[in-house]
């Protein structure tokens, strides 16, 4: 069994019986036998990649999330209500609702193309 | 006093004349006090051939490294042909069919059960050895059975055979093996780009008794290695297999691969009994008809052709950056260039995060994959997964005894 993994848009592979991460490249013979074994089986023995939609922790921390420490104090010394504002600002963006997901995206379409281009050695 | 006679030769009819030298000076030549011919000599010595190795003595002259054929450089083109790097580990008990386990090995086999290990013997001179030992035996072969031994080269590494020219150089294999078992195996170079084959059957005489093993194979004028980095031929040493694998006959000259031909004349049958073993080392492969003296590197210099395909970086501190919330991108630098994109695995060992300020997790259920490769194999960006808590495009350290297991092998 396979699990795909995705980082930024980029695909490896992941074995499960050892755990081994195998890259999207060619010249791996781990990803040729992992071609191989589709083609012998089917896609019934991979599981497509875990997308993660982070929780309200991450969020509110992340770029979209609370300002540098500097920033806030620099808000927080102009006593004008922006710090405020801004707290208020991401906690509402980002509710502790939001406890986070993971779903498991399909398959992409280059598990096939690849396994159909696989040449028999 | 002695006296010189010249004599003429009833038989012949020419004239023999003693020519001077265009000279002044008056010189004296002093004959030899044996019975025999004296040596042709041309001036240039081009008429001295032939001339016994182990006459040759005393001090030799400076000679330019091109006319010195057979010695020069590298003659070995087995990495580990003794067996003495072991990265993965050093016994594999029921090995599963093609897992590498001493570096550069690949072990096949469908018929038994057996043990692999890096055995601390070796023949005279080699402190180690491949040994298979048969833990459950199968003496009812059938067809598809195989057990072999497997080395696989790349082609950029066999264009000096020059196959597929006219030219096309003989290749000349040396090995010691060691059985309880006395029969033959079947050694088959099969030539994964044009699939071409040639093999011999070298026999082991005597049970239990090291025996060094060489076999020359021809040259074969079709079919040109590709000059890349993927496989391109297969050394195969064959201990038993079925009808479609040995149910053909030796190619003893290169031909176009029938798989029938690959372990044919194979009779050591090593898997009839678990009182059966192998050992195998000091495996060369070099070009010419000659088989010379293992060439023995130091342990450092074969390690560092091992780590093209198989390199265990150990843990400590990992500066890393934080990729979205779960993955956590460490660079690695590693010892040499890796042969393609490797795949990666772990020991589980537990690893701990943290990132500017705080410590933020720790687990031993991550998975590491490679993301990117970068200077030619020497740069190997590895996305460390399952962590979470992180935050994108912050900085992480993580700390962790983890070691990952980087294998590019063919």
């Amino acid at each position: 069994m396979y699990k795909l993994v995705k980082v930024n848009e980029n695909y490896a592979i992941l074995r499960i019986s050892d755990n081994a991460g195998i890259p999207r490249a060619e010249g791996n013979r781990d990803y040729q036998q992992f071609l191989q074994d589709i083609k012998d089986n089917d896609m019934s023995i991979v599981e497509g990649a875990d997308i993660v939609s982070p929780d309200y922790v991450s969020l509110r921390r992340g770029d979209d999330g609370y300002s540098r420490i500097g920033e806030q104090l620099d808000m927080q010394y102009k006593n004008d209500g922006s710090w405020e504002a801004h707290i208020l600002d991401v906690k509402t963006r980002h509710p502790k609702t939001n406890t986070g997901s993971t779903t498991v995206e399909v398959i992409p379409a280059w598990v096939q193309e690849e396994v159909d281009k696989l040449q028999e050695i | 006093m002695s006296k010189v006679k010249i004599a003429g030769h009833a038989s012949g009819s020419g004239t023999l004349t003693i020519q001077a030298p265009d000279t002044s000076s008056s010189r004296t030549i002093t004959l030899p006090d044996a019975t025999g011919t004296l040596l042709n000599s041309d001036g240039s010595a081009a008429s001295l051939t032939a001339i016994p190795a182990a006459n040759i003595t005393g001090t030799l002259p400076a000679i330019d490294g091109s006319n010195l054929t057979g010695i020069a450089g590298r003659r070995n083109m087995i990495i580990n042909g003794d067996m003495k790097v072991s990265q993965r580990g050093t016994s594999w008990a029921a090995i599963t069919s093609g897992v590498y386990s001493l570096d550069r090995w690949l072990f096949y086999h469908n018929l038994g059960a057996y043990t692999v290990t890096q055995d601390s013997t070796g023949a005279d001179g080699f402190a180690n050895s491949f040994k298979i030992d048969c833990t459950t035996a199968d003496a009812s072969v059938v067809a598809d059975d195989y057990l072999l031994l497997r080395y696989t080269f790349e082609g950029q590494d066999l264009q000096c055979w020059k196959k597929g020219t006219a030219s096309a150089e003989s290749v000349t294999l040396s090995f010691w093996v060691k059985s309880n078992k006395t029969g033959d195996l079947a050694i088959h170079l099969f030539d994964a780009d044009n699939t071409r084959g040639i093999g011999s059957t070298p026999t082991i005489n005597s049970a239990d008794t090291w025996e060094k093993k060489t076999i020359t194979f021809a040259g074969d004028t079709t079919g040109a290695f590709n000059d890349d980095n993927a496989a391109s031929l297969w050394l195969d040493f064959w201990f038993d297999g079925g009808s479609t694998y040995t149910g053909g006959s030796t190619p003893t000259s290169w031909e176009a691969v029938a798989d029938s031909d690959r372990g044919a004349g194979t009779t050591l049958a090593l898997a009839d009994s678990t009182s059966n073993y192998l050992n195998i080392t000091g495996v060369q492969l070099e070009l010419g008809t000659a088989a010379t003296e293992f060439e023995h590197r130091s342990y450092g210099e074969e390690l560092a052709l091992c780590q093209r395909y198989c390199t265990i970086m150990g843990g400590g501190y990992k500066g890393a950056k934080q990729n979205g919330t779960t993955v956590l991108t460490v660079t690695y630098d590693m010892p040499v260039a890796m042969r393609a994109e490797p795949t990666t695995t772990n020991n589980s060992v537990a690893a701990a995060w943290m990132d500017h300020d705080s410590y933020s997790g720790s687990t031993t259920s991550y998975t590491t994959t490679v993301s990117n490769m970068y200077g030619g194999g020497t740069v190997i960006r590895v996305n460390w997964g399952n962590f979470s808590g992180a935050t994108d495009n912050r900085m992480a350290l993580i700390t962790s005894n983890a070691e990952i297991t980087f294998d590019a092998e063919l």
